[in-house]
């Protein structure tokens, strides 16, 4: 299988739909799978929130989203940290 | 289980002594006052690398100080709000639950034991949500769903109508519907899980609803999603964790009706 990588956009109880509080991305090949998010600490780091969401965790919602739109979750994300310094 | 301390800071010691001018470091040399060296010495004179050397370390201080601070209020403010979670668990939510449980014989309450959740995971959570998601302490306090939790165990000829009618039993007890998530189509776990909010308070608790099947792949995966939860496990492992997950999960029987119960909102 080739490299698939899908996006998921994080809803919290103080983000939306519109403004995700952050986003997540899951890379799969044959052997392997990798969750990883991106938030306010501006980097990609393992994350275990997908894995909690399947198992009915309803801390957050997960909503799966193209590349594009998790590009601009990021940009936005680090404009706002930046604006926060 | 990793316990993440919030009452002291990252570095090694939080209180450092402050370091006063003769002990800042001070290894360069300037190029620009060699006056300043040849009157009064290299470390004695107030030269500007020395001033800044100085600015530097007061601003090092002050932030150490702040982060101390910000720990201590961190910790005292998690405190309070587990206090407040706790009796509203022991005093309102638990009495009523066990009154719910006791209109049908037919299905039981399980785990109430850990009806609420530890301080440690508590303050787990909260830490993640100020450093991941950049949110106030009370905002992570709040937005905790699953402080209070209730597990209802069905036969699974009873599933479906007994969570429609302990739904209905709740509501009559003033409890509102937040939201409810079935996952009885998903593979990697089976059941539906609610969320409601208290009247008067709006303290959140969350109850689940299993068959006993459901319940035990349930806990027989624990291990498999605590060490996804709560590691960093290798995309190998990752992997493996969720196959597994997925393979226990695939023997869960599914109760009729139960796939046809509608998530809220």
């Amino acid at each position: 299988m080739p490299t698939k990588v899908t996006y998921y956009a994080i809803v919290d109880d103080y983000s939306s739909r519109a403004e995700p509080a952050g986003v997540l991305r899951r890379t799969e090949t044959d052997e392997e799978q990798s969750d990883e998010q991106f938030g306010h600490d501006l980097e990609w780091t393992y994350s275990p929130l997908l894995y909690s969401y399947e198992r009915g965790n309803m801390d957050n919602k997960l909503y799966e989203i193209t590349a594009a739109e998790a590009n601009q979750i990021v940009a936005r994300i680090r404009r706002t940290v930046a604006g926060e310094q | 289980m990793v316990v993440v301390r919030i009452d002291q800071s990252d570095g090694d010691d939080g209180h450092a002594p402050a370091p006063d001018a003769s002990t800042a470091p001070d290894t360069r040399e300037s190029p620009d006052t060699p006056a300043a060296s040849e009157t009064t010495g290299a470390r004695d004179g107030p030269t500007a690398p020395d001033a800044e050397t100085e600015r530097q370390a007061r601003i090092a201080r002050v932030m150490e100080h702040r982060a101390t601070a910000d720990a201590t209020y961190r910790a005292y403010a998690i405190d309070q709000a587990y206090e407040k979670v706790r009796d509203i668990e022991r005093g309102t939510v638990t009495p009523a639950m066990k009154r719910i449980e006791a209109e049908d014989p037919d299905r039981h309450l399980v785990g109430l034991e850990n009806s609420l959740k530890g301080r440690d995971r508590l303050t787990e959570k909260v830490i993640f949500d100020v450093q991941k998601k950049g949110v106030t302490v009370e905002q992570a306090v709040a937005n905790v769903k699953d402080a209070i939790r209730y597990t209802f165990c069905y036969s699974e000829d009873a599933y479906t109508e007994g969570v429609y009618a302990d739904c209905e039993r709740l509501a009559d007890k003033g409890f509102e519907l937040v939201e409810r998530r079935n996952s009885w189509d998903k593979e990697q776990y089976k059941g539906i899980n609610s969320r409601w909010r208290v009247p008067g308070n709006g303290q959140l608790f969350e109850l689940q609803f299993h068959t006993q099947a459901s319940l035990d792949a349930k806990e027989e995966t624990h291990w498999a999603y605590e060490k996804l939860r709560v590691g960093v496990p290798t995309p190998t492992e990752q992997r493996e964790l969720e196959d597994y997950q997925t393979r226990i999960t695939a023997r869960v029987p599914i109760p009729r009706g139960a796939q046809d119960t509608p998530d809220y909102p």
